[in-house]
This record gives structure tokens, sequence and C-alpha cells, in this order.
């Protein structure tokens, strides 16, 4: 009974939603989309089980006195006082700064070192070692070529070019790996609905 | 791990009760640490604290879980068997009395005199190794089977007989017993206290009984090294870190694949870095004149510019604040072509930071045109938890998914904006900004695939190849990466500029690239030819 009955919920649950896919019936409808709202309530209860979570982990080892403890303290004074701007205080603008002026120039920064990084990279990987070398330079040379604004004075067959790289060969290996992706997650359904396998009720 | 002795299921270690079946783990079979005293599983090896061999026998194996040793269960006594056995214990009690002979076992209730004194088990001594670790006696297979016959081991340690020095083990280590204090011989042993004498305890005593044993120094592994460790390591630690003594004229041969970027090399790089980002702020566009928009980002133009007054757009910011740089002016064009158009916009975002980017862009939308206001022509729902869950309850009702607007807390009846929408089918057009090709995988399977509305994707320039193929099927009317699509559209869609200069920027970064390309393939070729 104690490995039945997860496993009964689940079936039971999957197969609804399956069927609320492709059947329109009030019944199924309202009772699939009750079981979405769930889906919904939990995802939003994880995150703040995850922020329980990382309290009590950067808060134990604070109290231990480990190494790096200031940082635990700073991230756990930013994530408070974040938490009391959008709960406390939601209609007086501090998270809107705490997000305009702290969080997105933070974020942008380091994505803008990105920028030093890949051409550091680009150094070492457009050396031309083998033949696949060569057939990744000249593409990566395509593209970057038809990707700058006048790349239609340079040669009026390079924006030709990229759109055909990106229709046929990119393409085709995108297919290639969604088709496997989609074949991989209907069987992990099916073994799931079939009960084969069924990770929410570990042993 | 505790295995349960009635059924055998694994408990996790300090378990007091079954998780399968509820019963008291109390009983269960230890094994005591010599060098410790820790009480161990009895299918231990090594002491679960100190690590130290629990000393098993020679030759012997492991008990398989299936000859545990069941706990005493009493069998079930009626008053007139009682009365009997009473009887029959008196009348053993005098004859030791009048022989002066101490009765070698004391009788159960339940059990006959023949039982007591002349059974297999009973009337013989109860050895040690039977008290403390059923496992080294090498003879469980004489054990009863039956639960009924199958003596308590803590009941077995009760007969003083049993007290003292334990077993010998392989090592010739003595395994201790536990020192159990001897019973008082005026109180008769009840039948409860015969079947679990922790019974009543559970809750007063931890995992490890309070047994407390003398430490003995373990003859086992020991943490400390040894001197002849400490010599191995320093010489360990010498051959590892010091080098050998070049000989006289050796050349020291760096591998070829030691030589990367000398310093000297990055800086300069690092430096034409800095100069493509920040020439473009002095030379303001000036590519732009050369930029064409490509068909993807026309057909967009186009869709909105045949959006009637009034039309209903779902905007979705999937984005997090690591690509605002690339997607926001796009994100901004479309917002302003939209707003020039009186298109109402209902905004959302399955991350939760890009609801924080979009309420900036309609901020500053909303300043530039005072009459576009929120709640008439605008509204932000929030965030949608549930990914592929929160998306397919779009479709069924979007009151469901959002109960009240982001800013003003408001129902969305109340909102003129959303006054009018039950689904997603009441849209005329879906448009998603993503940094992520997974998103947009989740949009067009749980919502374009079910809901047949136009969809529009502006993407990272990253992800565009990822989402080609969704394109050339038809699901995505348009596909826009974000790096050159704000200015190519906001050159189609006459929208007011403020990404021509960005397209400076990507000028001078990508021949930035394709300079590196080159001169790494140069110095390659001409240090092969040096080397050749």
């Amino acid at each position: 009974m104690r490995r039945f009955l997860p496993i009964a919920v689940a079936i039971i649950c999957g197969l609804w939603v399956l069927a609320d896919f492709f059947v329109s019936h009030p019944l199924i409808d309202s009772v699939g989309a009750k079981l979405l709202e769930g889906v919904m309530i939990l995802a939003a209860f994880a995150l703040f089980a995850g922020i329980l979570n990382l309290l009590g982990f950067h808060a134990r080892r604070i109290s231990k006195d480990q190494k790096d403890w200031g940082y635990r303290l700073v991230l756990m004074v930013a994530l408070g006082g974040t938490l009391i701007a959008g709960i406390v205080l939601p209609g007086s603008g501090a998270l809107s700064w705490i997000f305009g002026y702290m969080y997105y120039p933070l974020q942008s920064t380091m994505a803008a070192l990105l920028a030093f990084f890949v051409v550091s990279a680009a150094y070492r990987a457009f050396r031309l070692r083998n033949g696949e070398a060569l057939i990744m330079l000249i593409t990566s040379l395509v593209v970057l070529l038809a990707q700058l604004p006048f790349s239609n004075r340079i040669s009026p067959y390079l924006p030709l070019l990229r759109k055909w790289i990106l229709d046929v060969p990119v393409t085709a290996g995108t297919r290639g790996i969604i088709l496997g992706t989609a074949l991989g997650t209907i069987t992990t359904s099916l073994r799931i609905l079939l009960a084969v396998d069924h990770p929410y009720a570990q042993d | 791990m505790i295995v349960c002795p009635a059924c055998s299921h694994r408990n996790p270690e300090g378990a007091k009760l079954c998780e399968a079946c509820g019963r008291s783990l109390a009983n269960f079979v230890y094994r005591v640490c010599p060098s410790c005293g820790a009480l161990n599983s009895a299918q231990h090896v090594f002491c679960h604290r100190c690590f130290a061999e629990l000393a098993l026998a020679e030759g012997e194996e492991p008990i398989p879980e299936s000859t545990f040793v069941r706990p005493y269960t009493p069998p079930i006594v009626t008053l007139e068997e009682e009365v009997t056995t009473q009887a029959v214990h008196r009348e053993a009690k005098a004859q030791a009395s009048e022989t002066g002979a101490r009765p070698t076992s004391e009788a159960l209730p339940g059990q006959t005199p023949s039982e007591a004194e002349l059974g297999p088990r009973a009337a013989a001594p109860i050895s040690e190794e039977q008290a403390v670790a059923p496992s080294m006696e090498g003879e469980m297979g004489e054990m009863p089977a039956s639960t009924e016959e199958a003596l308590s081991p803590l009941e077995a340690a009760e007969s003083p007989e049993v007290l003292g020095g334990g077993p010998v083990g392989a090592a010739g280590v003595e395994t201790p017993a536990v020192q159990v204090a001897p019973p008082d011989e005026t109180q008769a042993l009840t039948p409860e206290a015969a079947a679990n004498p922790l019974e009543g305890l559970d809750d007063l005593l931890p995992f490890e009984p309070a047994v407390t044993l003398p430490h003995r120094p373990s003859q086992h592994v020991s943490a400390a090294p040894s001197t002849t460790e400490d010599y191995e390591a320093e010489l360990f630690q010498q051959v590892a870190v010091e080098r050998a003594p070049l000989q006289e004229g050796a050349q020291v041969v760096l591998p070829r694949t030691a030589q990367g970027l000398p310093q000297i090399g990055r800086t300069i790089l690092y430096i034409l870095v800095l100069l493509a980002g920040v020439l473009p702020l002095f030379t303001w566009g000036q590519m732009s004149s050369f930029v064409q928009p490509r068909e993807s980002v026309l057909a967009l133009v186009r869709t909105i510019e045949e959006l009637p007054s009034g039309a209903e757009v779902l905007l979705s910011f999937d984005y997090s604040p690591t690509y605002a740089g690339e997607l926001d002016p796009l994100a901004l064009a479309v917002v302003r072509h939209l707003a020039r158009r009186s298109v109402r916009m209902v905004v959302m975002s399955t991350k939760p930071e890009g609801i924080g980017l979009a309420e900036a862009i309609y901020r500053t939308i909303t300043e530039e045109s005072p009459d576009y206001r929120y709640g008439e022509h605008y509204v932000l729902l929030g965030y949608l938890p549930g990914q592929e869950a929160g998306l397919r309850s779009l479709n069924t009702a979007l009151g469901d998914a959002f109960k009240i607007d982001y800013l003003q807390k408001r129902p969305l009846g109340e909102l003129s904006a959303t006054s009018g929408l039950a689904t997603l089918k009441d849209f005329d057009q879906i448009i998603v900004l993503s940094d992520d090709s997974l998103t947009v995988q989740r949009w067009v399977e749980q919502v374009q695939a079910q809901s047949d509305i136009p969809f529009h994707a502006l993407v990272t320039s990253a992800v565009e190849p990822l989402l080609v193929p969704y394109q050339r099927s038809g699901q995505l009317l348009s596909l826009i990466p974000a790096a050159s699509g704000a200015v190519e559209y906001e050159l189609a869609g006459s929208v007011k500029p403020s990404a021509l200069f960005r397209s400076d920027a990507y000028a001078a970064f990508f021949v930035l690239l394709l300079v590196v390309a080159l001169v790494t393939n140069a110095l390659y070729a001409r240090r092969g030819k040096r080397g050749s």
C-alpha cells in the first residue's frame, strides 16, 4: 500500500493531463486545470523551500565560523533585504531600485566580460590543426562576415551563404537533436505511466 | 543502517521503530566494537564510529539477512498454564534449596519443567557469543527459525553466566560483551520483561543504549601514521615537487601545448576589445547606413502594421539581465512600435527576473507617451511558475494562471486591457523574448501547437540556430536574433532609434574576431615553419 498509492496517483494524474491534451470535455478540462494549478503551486513552494535551504546552509557555516563567512553574511543580508523590500514594502519602489541599480548592472557586467573571454578563446579555437578545424574556421568566418552591417558590400552571396548554413546543415543537426530528445521524452513518459520507473517514490 | 529483525527492512541509523512494520528496533542484535565500544548492527564488518574491524571469526562470512535472529515473542499463556507454571517454578526453587544446587535456568512462562531444565537450549548455559554477537557463533544454522523458539540475545544476556569476557576473534582480540547488571534474584522475570527488557524505554534511550565499556587499545587500523609512513610521504613529496637537476648543457623543451597566449598578447587583445566597445560611442551609428533588414524582421513589422487599433498582443519577457544588453533594445523597439499602433499589450514572464525587465521597458514607454496608460493599454501579469504546466494552464484559462495583475494587484476583470480575455485564443499575436531555446520550445509545444495563434520569437543570436527548424516548419512566423535585429527593426519599423550605434559596436567586434582568427593562424604557421 505504501508503494502502491503514490504510483497509482502518479499514473492517474499523468493519464488525466495527457487526456486533457487530446480530448476536450468539461470534466477532463476542469480537473486537468486543477492539476496544473497544483503543479504551479508546488513549483512556487519549491522556490520558497529553496530559499529556506539556502539560508540554512549558509547560517550553519557562519555559526561554525568557516572560511568566507563574511561573504555568506553579505548574501544572507542581501537576501533578507530583498525579501523585505518585496514582501513588506511592495509599493515603495525599493524592489525596483534594487533590481535596476544593483542586480541588473551586476549581471550585465558579468555578461560583458564574456567579450574578453570570447576573444581569448578565439585565439585557440580558430587555429588550423586539422580538417575539422578548417571546416569550423570557414563556417565561422562566413557567419561572422555575413553579420557585418556592410556584408552585402563585401559580397552579395555572403548573406545567402549564411542562410544556407543555418537552413541546411544547422537545421539538420538541430532537428536530429530535437527528434532524439522527443523520443527519449516519450520513452521516459511511458516508463513512468506504466510504473516501470517511479522516481517520485524512491525506495 | 538497522535491519529490522521482524521484516528485514533496512532502516536508517538511529531509527527506533521500523519504517516498514512499525516494530521497535530496541531488541536488535548489536555487535560491540572492540576499539571504541560503539554498538554496531550485526551485519557490520567495520565499526560505524571508528572504522575498526569488528573481529569476525576466522573464515566467517557476514551473516546473510535471511538468518537474522528473530526477537523473542512470548507465547500466549492462559490462566491455567500460568498457575501451573508458577507451581512448577516454586517446586524447582524448593528442590534447589534442598539440594543446595542452583538451577541452571529459570523456566519461562509456557515452558514445561523438562523444557526448562533438560531442553537443549534452555538447559544449557547460554554462551557469550549468543549474548553479544550471534554472527560470531558460526552456528547460526542451528538457531530456531520460528519466532517462538528464538531467544533474544538481550534476554540471554541477563543470565549471570554470560557476563564477563567475550569471544576471541580472528585477530585474537577479545570482543567485549555487553555489561548488564545481574538480575535481582528476588524478583521474578515477568513475561513482558522477558520479551523486551527495554519496553517503555524507547523514548528515553538513544539508538545506542548507554552501555559504557572500558576503552581498550585497538590493534586494528590506526589513524596516526607510523614512522615508515611519514618517511614514505616525505619521500613522495620530494619526488613530486622537486625537480631533478638538469645535466650540464641540457635544454628545457616545453611541450607545444604549453605554448598559450602570452601575457602581452592577451593584454593587446583586451585593449582591442575595449576599443571595439568604446569607439562606437563616438561614431554614432555610421554603420547603420549599410544595414538591410532581413525577411523575418520585415515579416514582424508587417504583422504589427496590419494589427487593428485595440488588438491584443501577449508579450513574454523570458530572459535574464545577463542578456538584457542584447535583448532590451529589440524589446524596446517592438514595444514602441506596438504602442504607436495603439495595440493593447499583456505582459508576463516565465522567469522570475523577466517581469522586472519588462517593468523598466514600459516605464520608458510611459515616459515617452504619457497617454499610454497602465491598465488601459498595457498590463503586467507577473511571473508564471511551473514551466510546461504553467504554459498549459494559460491555454485553459488565463484567470487560473494569473488571479491579479503585477503592479496594482487588481483582478484581471477590473482592468480594461484584460477584461475581455479568457484564454490565450483571445490574443491576436504572441511575442516571446527569450535567451534560451528550451523556453521557446516550451511555448511552441504547449501553446502554439494547441492554439494556432501567430507566434514570434525574439532571441539572442546564440539561440537562433537552435530554433531555425521551428521557423522552417511555420510554427514561428518570425525568428529574430537580437544582436543585429534591433537595428534592423528600428530601420524597418521607422521606430525611434536607440540601437543604431550598436551596429558600429557589433561591426567592430566582429572585425576584431576576424582579425584574431587570421593573425592566430599566421602566427602558428610562422612558428611551424621555424620548428620544421
